[in-house]
Order: structure tokens, then sequence, then C-alpha cells
């Protein structure tokens, strides 16, 4: 019997250990990721003197999620929350980072069970659409009347869904190959100015002993941006990827077969390393550039020069071009589109205040910041633009000219990534994408 | 039977269970059940609406379930047997009394104790186009071009298969080794002194007294394979183009990527009947007293 | 003769001490990846000259590796703490307390093995959040419990079969209680089934990930997967950084189980493996 006991009361403590343990406040302020005192509950949000705001003085958390982790969109966020807290010393804001791999899995959960995070990163692509219908996010359409800056007209029209704008677009990006100058140098190699003369360079640099364009394509998205960069090309219009999208027009429209039998001639005439599909987009692919075993190396943006330049440590230099046009002679395009965008929780509590954070971040200091951190601000900045870097130059040169890279159709897309890994690996049929695609949108 | 008496403290003695499992795994179980029928994205339980056997008929109909349902076959049935067959020997191996036994004994479950996660990434680097293992092979000549473990649709299954053989062959092993301590010494010498050679012993004697271990272990492997979804996820994410796809990794990807919850849980139910049938199965092939 | 066999012996011990190492070439492969400097990380083949035990701290600080053991072992702990006593008396009713009806639960119980955890967590989230436990370390307790009672239900009541029932009828003669018979003679006797459990559910609660991905919102709740996991950025993660965490993560485990590997191995001897 008193074994029993002893047992109970042993459960009981453990019991509520674990509960007080385990229900710690959530109102802790932890935006550092190294914390010691781990194991005692920490009390409500600190408060500064919260006499000289504007807006309610009790504290107030505005929670802000985010999977970019990594280079230098922390140091943005961190800035504008900054200045943001200058102004409302009472409210906290708490970013969290979450691994891009586990991001959607954790915010869907959040979001099923009405514990949706006041301001959220979305992708954009199929999430994004799900997100705006669902009711999940907050049409922004008027909110981005007010206070907020005037977005690019393109940017603004390739956010807009069901006749609404449901995020705030805070960069953008393009994808690019880049290519080792020095290696090209040496053999005597020039920026090839049409598919064919990429073929050929492709040729040149395999007698050299080099792999041509490094590209993982294990996490499924990189191709599917190789095989926008084509439609780029083969639809001088740049409408019918959205039609197709809306259901107006069909998958196998000319243009769509153009562009996948373009990117299947790219594969058989050698152009890419070999196994893409066993590489992550920035990881063996990445590293394959930088070890000059492959002078080239897609996708590459604002988002992975700095890791690029870090890791290449000077060994040698490298430059952007995009993918080359069909015909030689014809204008170069890159793909491009929305890099961070930000869904406000439509069942937030402190939408005003949510929505004033996202002013901070896009207003002119937070323009500013971007600039200087080699991130292409969303709309138009009028700052001192002289001592950017020469990458950065040629990226938002890069971005003026930039098309499309969004199917928003869930299932289109999947098919679309899918199918890439296919062609990639040379096991499926330029014909049989297509037909994926077709199936994919009647779903 | 026991007395009434017993009967009913017996009854409460399992009672904290069967609470767990009603509120833990019987409730989800349920829901999961509801979400056949429905139509769902996942984000809003205001949303949910009903479409009657659509989901079924989606499923089964659906090109990538079937693959996926192969795949899970030939993983179920590759590790199944090979784990056993390899647990078992190394089973006798270990039961050896020469030095470094308990060396390659702990070095062989070393890999079970960790997250499928970290061997996931940890083949997946190794096993690269230019990894490790590539490199190996083209150093000693026994190829030219590297070899596309997981970026091949043909080999990626086969790949995750040999890790997966690779991190749980300790795990059956260290269970026939425990049930080759069980037998009685006494039977062993006395099938020995009968003549018996080492073929004999194992086939005739070893074997049938170890039956209830490999029922279980069987049954273990079995009901793992079914379900399996880390190792899978994080060596191939089921790629390239769907190649190595197990049915828990399409469901993950209809229930996180394409929002489809409904299509998703009829997998989900997919599997548990798949393991159940499994399970009855094997249990009444050897009308074990179970 | 006996010569013949010490050579045969020499040579079979070589050969298994080469096994166990080649084996274990991954996981060599694993502590190379965190002795690197980051240029290394991913170029180098195997153990490079240049070595970087500083990782470890690295990593250790970075990652908060302070906070995560501490959520890792509350949760694993206490999980496996609960599981097991439930567990046993729950066995303990399959085996030698058998009532009507008492197969078919134990049967339904093991059905819990049998979910993809994918499956579940949408509605044990909902669950969760309908509780107030969401973003709470009991709702993962709660989980693991619910999701470790199957294999530790099996394993000691394969185990709880195979004690003598006349040492439980001698105790019931004696005038003890049930509950007393149980805690005074069958768990003391089932130390070997419970080390089995134990390392079976630490091993389980450990490393388990989708779970505490879901269900913990707050970094400082996150157990060691979450934790660990959430430094593999889209674009560039630190490997080594990551390697050394993964290793730290695993000590525990694997120390557990060197502790009471003969217990492990007596406890399979008679619980698993009896059926």
């Amino acid at each position: 019997m008193k074994k029993v006991l002893v047992l109970i009361l042993a459960l009981i403590i453990v019991g509520t250990f674990g509960i007080f343990i385990g229900c710690k406040s959530t109102t802790t302020t932890t935006t550092a990721v190294e914390t010691t005192a781990a194991a005692e509950t920490t009390t409500a949000a600190e408060t500064t003197a919260a006499a000289e705001t504007t807006t309610a003085a009790e504290p107030i958390t505005i929670e802000f999620w985010s999977w970019n982790n990594e280079g230098a969109y922390p140091k943005v966020h961190e800035d504008a929350e900054k200045r943001f807290m200058a102004k409302y010393p009472n409210v906290t804001i708490k970013r969290e980072y979450i691994s891009y791999a586990d991001y959607l899995v954790k915010l869907k959960a959040a979001l099923s069970g009405g514990q949706a995070p006041d301001i959220f990163q979305t992708p954009w692509a199929g999430e994004y659409t799900d997100f705006a219908r669902s009711g999940a996010a907050e049409p922004m359409t008027d909110y981005l009347k007010k206070d907020f800056p005037a977005f690019f007209e393109n940017v603004m029209k390739a956010i807009t869904v069901d006749g609404q704008v449901w995020a705030v677009p805070l960069d953008l990006n393009t994808l690019q190959i880049a290519y080792n100058v020095n290696k090209f140098k040496e053999l005597g190699l020039e920026v090839p100015k049409s598919q064919d003369e990429l073929i050929t360079l492709a040729g040149k640099l395999k007698d050299a002993g080099l792999f041509g364009i490094a590209q993982g394509t294990k996490d499924l998205w990189t191709g599917a941006d190789t095989f926008f960069a084509e439609i780029a090309y083969t639809d001088p219009t740049h409408t019918k990827m959205a039609e197709a999208d809306e259901g107006k027009i069909g998958w196998d429209d000319p243009v769509f077969v153009d562009a996948i039998k373009a990117v299947d001639k790219l594969i058989k005439g050698g152009v890419y390393a070999p196994g893409a599909n066993s590489m992550d987009a920035f990881v063996g692919a990445e590293d394959l550039f930088v070890q000059q075993k492959s002078a080239m190396f897609y996708p590459v943006g604002n988002f992975v020069t700095g890791g690029i330049t870090e890791k290449v440590a000077g060994a040698f230099e490298y430059d952007l071009f995009p993918l080359p046009p069909l015909k030689a002679g014809d204008q170069a395009l890159s793909t491009g589109g929305v890099a961070e965008m930000f869904c406000v929780s439509k069942n937030g509590k402190n939408k005003e205040m949510a929505l004033e954070f996202l002013r901070f971040l896009t207003n002119d200091d937070g323009k500013a910041i971007l600039v200087a951190n080699d991130f292409i601000p969303s709309s138009d900045y009028k700052g001192d633009m002289s001592k950017l870097s020469p990458l950065y130059k040629n990226m938002l040169d890069a971005q003026s000219k930039t098309q499309s890279r969004v199917i928003y159709n869930t299932k289109v897309y999947q098919a679309a990534m899918s199918g890439m890994q296919g062609i990639f690996g040379q096991e499926l049929k330029p014909e049989d994408f297509i037909k994926s695609l077709v199936e994919a949108a009647k779903g | 039977m026991l007395n009434k008496r017993l009967q009913r403290i017996g009854f409460c003695f399992s009672l904290p269970t069967i609470l767990f499992f009603v509120c833990f795994i019987s409730i989800p179980i349920i829901f999961t059940l509801f979400l056949t029928f429905v139509s769902w994205q996942g984000y809003d339980l205001a949303q949910i609406k009903l479409v009657g056997i659509k989901n079924f008929i989606d499923v089964f109909t659906d090109k990538i379930m079937l693959k996926s349902f192969i795949n899970t076959l030939i993983f179920v049935i590759f590790t199944t047997f090979f784990l056993n067959v390899l647990g078992f020997f190394g089973a006798m191996v270990i039961d050896q009394k020469i030095p470094g036994t308990k060396f390659l004994k702990n070095a062989v479950f070393l890999p079970v104790l960790l997250s499928p996660i970290i061997i996931g990434i940890m083949w997946s680097r190794m096993l690269d186009a230019f990894g490790i293992l590539n490199k190996f092979l083209q150093a000693i000549h026994l190829t030219e071009l590297p070899i596309l473990f997981l970026g091949s649709s043909k080999l990626a299954i086969y790949t995750v298969i040999a890790a997966t053989i690779w991190q749980f062959a300790g795990y059956d092993m260290l269970l026939y080794y425990a049930g080759i301590q069980g037998i009685p010494g006494e039977l062993l010498e006395a099938a020995r002194i009968d003549g018996a050679n080492e073929k004999g012993v194992i086939f005739k004697i070893i074997i049938p007294v170890l039956s209830p271990v490999i029922t279980i272990t069987l049954l273990l492997n079995i009901i793992g394979g079914f379900k399996v979804f880390d190792i899978v996820y994080v060596m191939t994410k089921g790629g390239p183009n769907h190649s190595s796809d197990v049915l828990a990794t399409y469901l993950f990807q209809q229930a996180f990527r394409l929002n489809n919850m409904g299509f998703a849980s009829v997998i989900a139910f997919c599997i548990v009947i798949l393991s159940l049938i499994a399970a009855i199965v094997r249990l009444n092939i050897t009308k074990e007293n179970f | 003769m006996k010569n013949k066999k010490i050579v045969k012996n020499i040579i079979k011990s070589i050969s298994i001490y080469l096994l166990g190492i080649v084996f274990l070439i991954p996981i060599f492969w694993v502590f190379s990846l965190s002795l690197r400097s980051k240029k290394d990380a991913l170029t180098a083949m195997f153990f490079t000259k240049d070595i970087h035990l500083e990782n470890y701290v690295k990593a250790w600080k970075t990652f908060g590796f302070s906070e995560l053991y501490i959520n890792s072992i509350i949760v694993t702990l206490i999980s496996v703490f609960i599981t097991i006593v439930i567990a046993s008396l729950a066995a303990y009713s399959f085996s030698r307390l058998r009532y009507k009806g008492s197969n078919i639960v134990f049967y339904m119980i093991l059905l819990g093995m049998m979910i993809p955890p994918a499956a579940v967590i949408i509605p044990l989230f909902v669950m969760m959040e309908n509780l107030k436990l969401y973003n709470t370390l009991f709702s993962l307790i709660l989980s693991y419990i619910a999701f470790g009672l199957p294999i530790a239900t099996l394993i000691l009541r394969g185990f709880f079969m195979s004690i003598p029932p006349e040492l439980v009828e001698a105790a019931r003669i004696d005038g003890s209680s049930e509950i007393g018979t149980f805690f005074r003679i069958i768990i003391p006797l089932s130390k070997p089934a419970i080390s089995t459990v134990v390392i079976f559910l630490f091993m389980q609660n450990w490393n388990e990930f989708l779970l505490a991905l879901v269900l913990l919102r707050d970094k400082f709740l996150y157990t060691l997967p979450v934790g660990v996991a959430n430094f593999v950025g889209q674009w560039d993660s630190p490997w080594e950084l990551v390697a050394a965490g993964v290793i730290i993560a695993s000590v525990p485990v694997f120390l557990l189980y060197l502790f009471l590997q003969d217990q492990f191995v007596k406890g399979l001897t008679a619980g698993a493996v009896k059926g």
C-alpha cells in the first residue's frame, strides 16, 4: 500500500512538474537563439515604460513567422523590428524562424488549429492561392493603399488572386546562371547568346574536363524553373502561362510543347552536370560549382550569391547571365518574382499593429537596408545606388526584364516539378510530360 | 477464466491504457476515417464538405497511388527478408565466444538508436553522385561514371531499402540473439551428440524453437515497413518523379503540399488496413497461440 | 589440432572486428564531418588534417543545446516512466488477470502500432488545441505515452506470461492484494523486460520529430530533433555544426543502451521472444 501511495505521489509531482514546464508562458520574448535559463517560466512580455505611445498602452505581442533563417534576411527583419519598437515600445515582435522543409507542415497545423501567427511568410505558388481561398489570409488590397509604398505593377499583378492581393511583397529576385569567369577566360569562352551556343559551349567544357550547368533537382522546384525559363522565350506574349493556369487554354498549347522540347534538347546536348536528381538545389550542385568541377550553376539569385561568394572565398570570379534565348540576337530574359512575401492572419487579434510592422519593413528605411544586403526591394528605391556591387547591378538589371515563374494551380505545379525530374533523368518523354500537366489540370 | 473479482481488478489494471488509447488514438483514427468522406484543405474546420466516396474513387484510380503501393510492397518484402536473414545469421555470429562479438553487436545496433532523419541525411550525402561512395568506386576502378544511387528512378527505392537494412539489421539481430540465448543448451548438445551437422542443427532445431521470435520479428518488420516515412522522405522525398514514393510519403505530399486532406486520409486508412491484414495473415499461418 | 582452432578463431575475431568497423563507416563519416571547417564541410572526403573540435562548442551554443537537452529529457523521462507504469498494469491484466474480452482489448492496443504518424498529426493537433495543451511539453508527453503503449504492452505481456503462475498463487493465498502482488513480486522480477521497454521507448521518444515539430510552437520548448533540424536552412546549412549537433544529440541514447544492454537482452529473451 505504501508503495502505491509513493508511486501516486511521484506521479503527481512528476505530472505537475511536467504541466508546469509544459505550460511555459507563451508570452515570453525570445528572439535570440541562445537562451540559458530554460526551466523557469518567464513572466509576461517585458514592457518598457509605455507612456509615450499613440496606440493602446497594454503590452501586445505580434508573432512573425519566416523560414529565411540564414543569410542576411534575419538582419533585415531585425532592423525593421528595432525601428518599429522604437516607435511602439509596448509592442513586441516575436520572430520565429522555422526551417524551410518543415515550415508548411507547422504553419498548416497552426492554421487548422486556429493558432495562426499574426504575420506569416507565404510561399508564392499554390500555397499562396490556398491561403487566400481558405480564408487564412487577410485581403490586403485596401490596406496597401494606406501608407504603403507603391509596389511595382507587375509584382502586384503576379500576386493577385481572385481579384485581390493577399500578401505584402518585401523583395524580389531573379534566377540566372552563374558562371566561372576565370575558367571561361582560360578556355576562351564567351557568354552564349543562344541555346545552341550554350550546347557548343558545354561541349568545349567537356573537352576540358568540366561539367556544364550544375543543377540540383532533388528538391523539385529548380526543374520547374528551367521549364519556365524556356516558356519566357517560346511565348513572346508572356501571357500564356497565366492563361493555362486559369484554365483558359490547355497545357498542350504549342508554346509549352516547344518549351519542354527545348529543355530536352539542352539535356541531350550535355549542358547539365550528371546526377541532377540526386543533388539538392544548393548543396551538391553548388558544391560542384564552388569546387570548379562545373563551370556554371543554376539557379542563382541574390538569395544565394552571398553564400556562394563566401564559399568561393576569392578562388575565382563569377558573374551571372540568364538562360540564353532560342534565337541568337533575341533579348535574354530571366525569370523571377517575389522573394519574401507576408500574409496577415485573418483571425489575428492585432492586425493593425501587424500591418504597421509590415509598413516598417517596406518603407524607405526598410528599402535601404534591403539594398545594403544585396536584396531588391519590391517598390522603387530612390536612394544612393552608387556603391552597389557589379553583381547586384547585374541582378537589378535582370529584374527589369524578368518573366513569371508562377503556376498557382498546385496540382499542375507539382506535376511540373515531378515531371521535370523525369526529364532531367531522361526517363520521361516530353510528350508524356505535357500529358501529365494536362491530366493534373483536369483534377 | 478467473473469478469475477479478479476479472474486475484486471479490467481496472488495463483502464488507464484503454483511456489513453481511446483519447489519443481512437479519436484521431475516427477523425481520419471521417476525413475520408470529405473534401478539405486542412486550414479551416468550418470548410469541411462531405463528398461521399469520391476520395476513394480518386485514390484507387490514381497512377501514383498504384506506384506508391507497389513501392511499399517492395519495401516491406525486401527489408523484411534481408533484415531477418542478416539478423539471424548475425545473431549466430555474435553468439560465438570469441573476442570481438560484443563490439560487433554494439556496432551493428548503434544505427538503430539514431534518428531516421540523421540516417537519411548521412546516407544522402555519402551516396551523392560526387560523394564518398562514388569516389571510392571510381578510385578502385569499379565504375567510371558516378552511379546515381538516389537520382535514378530505377535505383532510388532500392537505395533507401539498403539504408534501412543498414539501420535496422541490429534490431532484428538482437531479437534473434536474445532468442538464441533462450534455447536450452541441452537441446543443442543432444542434437550434436546424435551426430547432426551444423546445418541440421540450425534448420531442425534452432529455427523451430525460435518460431515465436520469428513471428514477432516478422510482424514488427512488416508493420514498420508499411508505415515507413522518415527515411524515404529525407533521402529522396519520394522522387525522382515519384519513383520511390511509398504510401506514407505520398500521403504526406497530398496532405501538406496538395492540401487534399480527404485523399490523404484514404491513403492513411490503406496503410492501417494493410498492416492489419498482414498481422492477421501472419498469425493465422503459424496458428500461434499469440 | 589446437593450434588450427586458435588460428581459426583469431581469423574469425579479426573479421568480426573488421565487419564492425566497416559497418560503422557512415557514422565515422558523420564524425569526420563534425570536425571540419565550414569550407571543407562538404568537399572533404573523410577526415581532414584541419580538425575543429570547437564545432561542438559552437553547435552547443548556436543550437541552444542546454535548453534542447532539458526539454528532451523532461519529455522523454516523464513519458517513458508513465508509459511503463500504465503499460505494465495493462500487460499484467492481459496475461495473469485476464478478463472477458481482454484479448480483444489487447489487439486493439496493438492497432496503435500500425498508424502512420503523418496521418494523425492534424487530428491530434486539433485535439490538443481544444484541450488548451497546444504548445506545451505536456501535449508531447501525452502523445508519446499513447504511441508507446502498444510496444510496451506487447513486450511486458510476453514477459509476464513467463513468470510461473505459482508465485502469484502463493502470494494470493498469503492474503496479498492483487496490486500488492503486482508491485512487490512481479515488478522486481521484471527488471530485464522493463529495461528492454525503457530502451525501446527512450529511443522512440528521444528521436521523435513530427509530433514535436507540430505540437511545439515556441523555440524554447523545442526538443532535440526539432532543434537540430531547424538549422538546416533553405540554401545554406552549417553542415559541420549539424553533424556535431547530431552526435551530441545521440549520446544519451547510446549511453543508456550501453548501460542497460545486458538487462536489455535478457528482457528481449523472455519478453518479446516468447510472444
